[in-house]
C-alpha cells in the first residue's frame, strides 16, 4: 500500500489531487497528508469512494475497501484481475459491452488525460448489476507517457434505477397520452359531424315550419281573426329566431371543422376588409376607427377574417348607444406573441361575467336590448385556440369593452 | 306528376315531400311548373333521365330543360347522380342546379368539381326560399340559352 502511495506522489496527472507540485500546498490542505504517511492510509481505507490502482496493462495493483465493498469482491480476488476481466461483464448505459481500449483507465493510459463520471455497469460475483461512475487519472513522471492510472468510483446505482424507472414511467405517460389524445379527437370529430348533421337536419323541418305558416298566412289569412294573424307570427318569429341559431351551430362547428391554411398575412388589411364589408351597418352613425400597429401574422386568412369580423361587429353593435363610437385595434409583439386587441367604447359588460362571453351560446345582453345568438365570440375563440393561441376580454359596463387574442409568435411571426 | 309525353320542363329531385311541395308552389306561382317531375331519390332521377327501367319506353331525346337536385337522397346520393349525368354525353349539356341544405365547403367543391351549373342552398325563411327558387326557375328556363335548343 505505502509503496503504491509513493508513486501516486510522483504522477503528474494533470488533475491529480495528490501532488507534491501543488503550488500552495497550505491553500490545498495537502501539506499534513505529505507530512503523515498513516493519515494518507487512513484516507485511502476510510474514504467512501472505490479506489484502484492500476499498471500500464490495466491489471489491478492496489484497492481500497470502498472499492471491495462497492463492487462485492474482496481484495484477493481484485487484485487478480483487471479492467477487463470477464467477470466485470462491462457495459455503457445503453447496455452494449465496454471494449477494452473504452474504458476510462486504457484511455487514460493511451491519451494522457484524465476522465471523470463515465458511467458503467459491472456485474457483482452474484451476478446483480450496480451502476458506478468512474473516474481516471494517469500517472506520468515528468511528460513521460503514463505508466499506471488511478481508477476511482463511486455506487450510483439507485440513482440510474431511478433514471430508468422515470424514462419507463415516462414512455407509459407519452403512451396513455397519445391513447388519449387520440380518443378525445375521435370524440371531438364525432361531436363535431354530429352538430354539424343535426344543424342540417334541423333546416329542413324548421323551413317547413315557417314556409307553410306562412302559406296559411297568405292563402287563409281571410278566415284568421287578428289573434290568429298574431299567433302564426309569433310561430313565425320563433322559427325565424331558431334558424339563425342552426346558422350560429352551423357556422361554430364549421371553425372547427376546417383545416388551417396558414400563410403570412396582413392583419391590418385584413381589419380594413372587413370595415368595409361593415360599413353598410353603421352607416349614419359616427364611429371612429383607429387602428394601431397591426403587424403581419402567420395565420389562416379566411378564418382569421371571421375573427375580425365577429369583434368587429360586436364593437359596432355595442356602440350603437354612444353618440359618437370608438373603436381601436391595435397590435403588440411581445416575446412570445402577437397580441391583437379590439377596444370599444360601448355598452361594455360586468367584469365578473367576462368568462362566460366566449362560451357558446351566452349572452350578458338582454335580447331585446342587443340582437344576437350568443355564437360569435365561440367562434372567436375557437379559431384562435386552433392556432395554438388564447383569447380574453376586459370590460366595464357602460363605459366599454375590449377584446384580445394573442396568437403565438414561432406561429404568427412572419417567415421571412 | 305531369305528363311525361310532351317535353318536361323541370326534373325536380327531392325525397322530402314538403320541400318538394314548396318548390313547386313557388314555381306554379312563376307559371313554370307546368311541366314539371318530382321524383323522391336518385336511383329513380337515372332512370329517368337515361331512359331505363321504370322510365324505359321515354326517350333520352326527350331530356328535361332543367334538373333541381337534392344532394342527401335515398339509395343514389345527389352527387352519384350528377356524377353520372355529367359524365354521359347524352346528358352532360342539361343544367343541374343543386338544391340542398347543405352549406359545407366540400359538398359545394364536390358538386363543382362534378360539373354542376349552380349551386343552392336552401333558405329556411320563407321570403328566401321563394326568392331563391323564382329567380333560379326564371334564370335557367328564361333568361340562360342552352346548347342546340329546339
Amino acid at each position: 500500500m505505502v509503496a503504491e502511495q509513493n508513486r501516486v506522489d510522483s504522477g503528474r496527472g494533470e488533475e491529480a489531487a495528490i501532488s507534491q507540485q501543488a503550488p500552495d500546498p497550505a491553500a490545498t490542505g495537502v501539506s499534513d497528508l505529505t507530512r503523515s504517511p498513516s493519515l494518507y492510509q487512513a484516507v485511502f481505507i476510510r474514504m467512501a469512494e472505490g479506489v484502484l490502482c492500476q499498471d500500464s496493462k490495466g491489471a489491478f495493483t492496489a484497492v481500497n475497501p470502498a472499492a471491495e465493498r462497492i463492487v462485492g469482491r474482496s481484495a484477493r480476488e481484485l487484485l487478480g484481475m483487471s479492467h477487463d476481466s470477464p467477470q466485470w461483464e462491462a457495459i455503457h448505459r445503453d447496455g452494449t459491452a465496454f471494449t477494452g481500449p473504452e474504458h476510462p483507465c486504457m484511455m487514460s493510459l493511451r491519451t494522457g488525460a484524465a476522465y471523470s463520471n463515465v458511467v458503467m455497469g459491472v456485474a457483482k460475483p452474484d451476478g446483480t448489476r450496480i451502476w458506478v461512475s468512474v473516474n481516471s487519472q494517469p500517472l506520468m513522471p515528468g511528460g513521460s507517457s503514463p505508466y499506471a492510472v488511478i481508477t476511482t468510483f463511486h455506487d450510483i446505482t439507485a440513482q440510474i434505477r431511478a433514471e430508468d424507472e422515470i424514462r419507463r414511467l415516462n414512455v407509459r405517460l407519452e403512451k396513455r397520452v397519445a391513447e388519449r389524445t387520440q380518443q378525445l379527437e375521435a370524440a371531438v370529430k364525432d361531436l363535431e359531424s354530429f352538430s354539424y348533421s343535426v344543424s342540417h337536419d334541423l333546416r329542413a323541418p324548421l323551413r317547413a315550419i315557417d314556409n307553410f305558416s306562412r302559406i296559411l298566412q297568405r292563402e287563409y289569412g281571410s278566415a284568421l281573426d287578428a289573434e290568429g294573424q298574431r299567433l302564426i307570427g309569433v310561430v313565425r318569429k320563433n322559427a325565424a329566431r331558431m334558424g339563425t341559431l342552426i346558422d350560429g351551430m352551423l357556422a361554430f362547428a364549421r371553425a372547427g371543422h376546417r383545416d388551417l391554411i396558414l400563410a403570412n398575412i396582413d392583419l391590418e388589411a385584413l381589419a380594413r376588409e372587413v370595415l368595409d364589408e361593415l360599413a353598410p351597418t353603421f352607416a349614419g352613425r359616427k364611429v371612429d376607427v383607429e387602428l394601431i400597429s397591426l403587424p403581419r401574422v402567420h395565420a389562416d386568412t379566411t378564418v382569421m377574417r371571421q375573427v375580425f369580423f365577429n369583434l368587429l361587429a360586436n364593437a359596432i353593435k355595442f356602440t350603437r348607444c354612444r353618440e359618437a363610437a370608438r373603436i381601436e385595434i391595435r397590435g403588440q409583439v411581445t416575446g412570445h406573441e402577437v397580441i391583437c386587441s379590439v377596444k370599444d367604447n360601448g355598452a361594455g359588460f360586468e367584469p365578473e361575467y367576462g368568462h362566460k362571453l366566449f362560451g357558446i351560446f351566452q349572452r350578458l345582453h338582454d335580447s331585446d336590448e342587443f340582437e344576437g345568438t350568443g355564437i360569435g365570440l365561440g367562434i372567436v375563440k375557437r379559431i384562435i385556440e386552433k392556432h395554438g393561441g388564447r383569447v380574453w376580454a376586459e370590460g366595464e359596463p357602460d363605459v366599454g369593452a375590449t377584446f384580445h387574442f394573442a396568437l403565438p409568435r414561432q406561429q404568427s411571426q412572419v417567415a421571412s | 306528376m305531369s305528363n311525361l309525353q310532351g317535353q318536361v320542363e323541370i326534373l325536380l329531385v327531392e325525397d322530402n315531400p314538403d320541400d318538394a311541395e314548396l318548390t313547386r308552389r313557388v314555381l306554379n306561382e312563376q307559371n313554370l311548373a307546368n311541366r314539371l317531375v318530382w321524383l323522391k331519390n336518385g336511383a329513380l332521377a337515372l332512370d329517368f333521365l337515361f331512359a331505363r327501367g321504370t322510365y324505359a319506353g321515354r326517350g333520352t331525346g326527350n331530356a328535361p330543360r332543367l334538373v333541381l337536385l337534392d344532394l342527401s337522397l335515398p339509395k343514389v346520393s345527389g352527387l352519384e347522380v350528377l356524377q353520372q349525368l355529367k359524365g354521359d354525353p347524352r346528358t352532360k349539356t342539361i343544367p343541374v342546379v343543386i338544391l340542398s341544405s347543405s352549406t359545407q365547403d366540400k359538398d359545394i367543391l364536390r358538386s363543382y368539381d362534378l360539373g354542376v351549373n349552380s349551386y343552392v342552398s336552401k333558405p329556411v325563411q320563407f321570403e328566401d326560399f321563394v326568392a331563391a327558387v323564382k329567380q333560379l326557375g326564371m334564370y335557367w328556363l328564361l333568361v340562360n340559352k342552352p346548347p342546340n335548343a329546339s
